[in-house]
């Protein structure tokens, strides 16, 4: 086979193996951002990269996993582009605000506020979390990710994935519960400045 | 735990434990301590009834479909330079539009031709007219197999080529592949099959076992009757769990076989 054909037969391989992830890698994009064409562009960014680093691909049931992977890298690199420009001070640690416990001090029905909550709504929760909890929130509940997937496109032990996700799902319910009192998400919280666009 | 702090260091600790408690993603000894711990504290017994609520409702939003402009950039060659986004002309609206009709099947067929052609004469003919109606079945994978199928009859956006012998998951007694191809249900890789049933048209469609898990109402059907299935304007769609995926048939309601006919 000359070169020409076994680059154009990488090629088809490679779209083969990563079209029908399109629509759900752009739907995770998408609930990291505010904008579309941000998200957009995350994702063209991605696919580029998974392309360059196609070779890399052991396993190709993994796929998914891998361009998540990727993903988060892409919009991990934008977002530090992003903070330098605009000369946002580094984000405090999230582990440091959660020494102490933190408990939902709301007593009613969960499950009734849950279910008034618009998608936005709850995308826009979410978004406003530190981003370690946000993304396991994201790639758990919304993607339907293991634990040892999760470990694997964020690089972190399981455990450390466990504790962010209760972490994470407790504040998010607190979140939940103060927005349903006040009407509005708390928009000043300096520890998710920046983060998210 | 006669000692007030330490209840509380533990209390701390199982915390972090919580969502893999609630996910069922601990060790037989982990699960044991946290129920221990449940049956005294209503703090984390109210914590995992919210986090099971939580991570429910959020297994329910709506996915976005892919916009066309993007889907068409990443049909480029993946070396070429795309131009980024956010300068985009009219020409890209409208073929947007068109693209997007297309590109909800994102079809690479696997079998023949002439299969196809039977299928789409048999499809025109059989069917009642149908209108292409916007399917808001709560259980997203059913909407989309009904639209799918739908539509499938009136667009005819099928490429085909080589030819390759394939038996469908399921099977019936007067079931017949007449066509394969890969396509993508609930935003995960599926393969579909055209199987013509006595003088219908049904279609099969192979998901990941994690879509076809991914709704509670579809889990706790499967779980207690061992399917799950839904009608909806005369069509009919069953999901059976096969192994490692599940299986989605759908067509008329007919046509499709009594669950003890069917083999998988
Ligand atoms: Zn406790």
């Amino acid at each position: 086979m000359n070169f020409f054909r076994r680059k154009k037969q990488r090629q088809q391989n490679f779209q083969q193996v990563t079209a029908p992830w399109r629509e759900r890698l752009y739907n995770v994009a998408l609930r990291q951002t505010r904008t579309s064409t941000r998200a957009e562009d995350w994702v063209q960014e991605t696919f580029m990269r998974a392309w360059q680093d196609f070779d890399d691909l052991a396993d190709p049931q993994a796929v998914y996993a891998w361009l998540l992977k990727i993903l988060d890298h892409v919009i991990a690199d934008d977002i530090r582009k992003e903070a330098r420009r605009q000369q946002i001070a580094p984000l405090i640690s999230t582990e440091e605000i959660f020494l102490q416990e933190q408990h939902s001090s709301y007593q009613g029905p969960f499950e009734q506020l849950l279910q008034q909550q618009t998608d936005q709504q709850l995308i826009k929760a979410i978004q406003s979390l530190p981003e370690d909890f946000g993304k396991v929130i994201l790639l758990r509940d919304i993607e339907g990710l293991s634990y040892q997937e999760l470990s694997r496109i964020l690089d972190v032990p399981e455990g450390t994935i466990m504790s962010r996700l209760s972490r994470g799902r407790r504040l998010l319910s607190n979140i939940l519960n103060r927005s349903d009192r006040q009407g509005s998400f708390p928009q000043t919280d300096k520890r998710t400045k920046g983060i998210y666009k | 735990m006669r000692d007030n702090s330490n209840l509380k260091v533990l209390h701390l600790e199982i915390q972090d434990l919580l969502a893999g408690y609630v996910d069922d993603s601990l060790s037989e000894t982990e699960k044991y301590i946290v129920e221990v711990h449940l049956a005294g504290c209503q703090a984390c017994r109210m914590d995992v009834e919210r986090q099971q609520q939580l991570s429910r409702r959020l297994n329910h939003l709506t996915h976005a479909r892919l916009p066309a402009h993007l889907q068409q950039k990443l049909d480029r060659s993946p070396e070429q330079p795309t131009p980024m986004s956010g300068k985009r002309t009219r020409q890209d609206s409208w073929r947007a539009l068109l693209n997007g009709f297309k590109s909800r099947f994102q079809i690479m067929p696997i079998i023949t031709l002439s299969g196809w052609v039977v299928a789409m004469v048999l499809m025109l003919v059989l069917l009642p007219p149908l209108k292409p109606s916007d399917h808001q079945h709560t259980v997203p994978m059913v909407a989309q197999v009904l639209a799918e199928y739908q539509s499938a009859g009136t667009s005819g956006q099928f490429n085909r080529h080589s030819k390759v012998e394939v038996n469908a998951p399921a099977s019936w007694p007067d079931a017949r592949v007449l066509a394969s191809w890969e396509t993508s249900i609930g935003g995960a890789p599926a393969t579909a099959y055209a199987v013509r049933s006595g003088n219908q048209i049904v279609f099969q469609y192979a998901v990941t076992e994690k879509v076809f898990f991914r709704n509670p109402v579809v889990r706790m059907k499967v779980a207690k009757e061992g399917r799950y299935q839904a009608k909806e304007e005369g069509l009919m769609v069953v999901a059976l769990p096969v192994k490692k995926a599940g299986l989605l048939i759908v067509g008329p309601e007919k046509a499709i076989p009594e669950i003890r006919s069917i083999s998988l």
